[in-house]
């Protein structure tokens, strides 16, 4: 598990072990609650923006220390990538969104993405942060998991109530939360 | 078992003279065969930097032979190149596995005398099997992920 934004400043390694790029931002959807992919930095002294762009299906692996491709095929030009990575209104206006349970409760809101790591990586939950739960926590921010189906506005987020049940304040235990969330979302969907 | 730790440095010898015809530097290594390709070559500007492997007949203890100084060479590709700029050095660079994690640096890399195969890549905490090898860049050594299968 790590913060999307952690992701800013890695290096995109090739196989054969060559620092191509490096993580500008990410590209985030957040009606789909996926990872998109990713706009890149030239490496080096003379670092600007590249014009390349990664999307995440080009992807090896996200890990703690480096974004791993196959080899450079992995970065395009703009206007061969996903449609979804060059539409700035999807680009990352999930952050600062009111998170609210179809309870009605406010749970506060998106302070950043969190991400599974590895192969197959993926979007998992929300950090969030400025609320009377945080607050009541010593303000330290929480991890709730994705629903894997959401109404996003500009504004809020819209979340089951049965997130309240998995909201956890460390990180390191976030993945088994989100696998109980999503066993328990399958469960009740299926018919009695 | 030889490792490249240990043939840093020894001396190159010509069997034909008897003679010292330079010093390891460092190897050139395919990460996609994962055998040592060549051998880059220190101490010898007027007959060139690289041998290849096939033309090493042994790697000893104390001394790698080779026919004459007639096999030494210059850079023959863009791979040769770049490891005789130590662009391709394995020593002290940094070790990514495929699922973007590092392991540590590299310490020593083990291999097969006889035929110049990559047998194990020791990065302190762990030794990694040859066989994992992906690739040999100027910003890291590649290796895949380590799976309890």
């Amino acid at each position: 598990m790590a913060r999307a934004t952690d992701l800013i400043g890695l290096p995109v390694v090739t196989f054969a072990g060559e620092d191509i790029a490096e993580i500008k931002d990410v590209v985030y959807e957040p009606a789909q609650g996926g990872l998109v992919g990713f706009t890149l930095n030239k490496r080096g002294f003379f670092a600007g923006r590249l014009k390349l762009v990664l999307a995440m299906d080009a992807v090896h692996a996200l890990g703690r220390d480096a974004v791993m491709v196959e080899d450079e095929s992995a970065l395009v030009d703009t206007r061969e990538a996903p449609e979804a990575m060059t539409d700035a209104s999807s680009e990352r206006n999930v952050i600062g969104a009111a998170v609210i349970t179809d309870g009605g409760k406010q749970l506060g809101t998106v302070t950043d993405v969190v991400v599974s790591l590895g192969t197959g990586a993926e979007a998992v939950g929300y950090e969030l942060g400025g609320s009377a739960i945080t607050a009541e926590h010593g303000r330290r921010p929480l991890f709730i998991p994705l629903p894997e189906q959401l109404a996003v506005s500009g504004e809020a987020l819209m979340v089951p109530a049965e997130v309240e049940a998995f909201v956890r304040d460390d990180l390191s235990g976030f993945g088994a939360a989100v696998a109980d969330f999503r066993a328990r979302l399958h469960h009740e969907s299926e018919p009695r | 078992m030889s490792s490249f730790r240990h043939a840093h440095a020894i001396p190159v010898m010509s069997k034909a003279s008897a003679e010292k015809v330079g010093q390891i530097k460092h190897f050139v290594v395919d990460a996609t065969t994962r055998k040592i390709t060549s051998a880059q070559i220190d101490g010898n500007k007027k007959h060139g930097v690289m041998v290849s492997w096939d033309d090493i007949q042994a790697v000893g203890d104390d001394a790698v032979i080779v026919e004459s100084d007639a096999v030494l060479r210059d850079a023959a590709n863009e791979t040769e190149e770049r490891a005789a700029r130590g662009e391709l050095v394995m020593l002290d660079k940094r070790v990514l596995d495929d699922q973007g994690d590092e392991l540590g640096l590299v310490q020593d890399v083990v291999f097969d005398p006889a035929t110049g195969e990559i047998e194990a890549i020791n990065v302190g905490r762990e030794i990694v099997e040859g066989d994992r090898l992906l690739g040999v860049g100027s910003y890291a050594v590649v290796v895949q992920a380590f799976r309890a299968d």
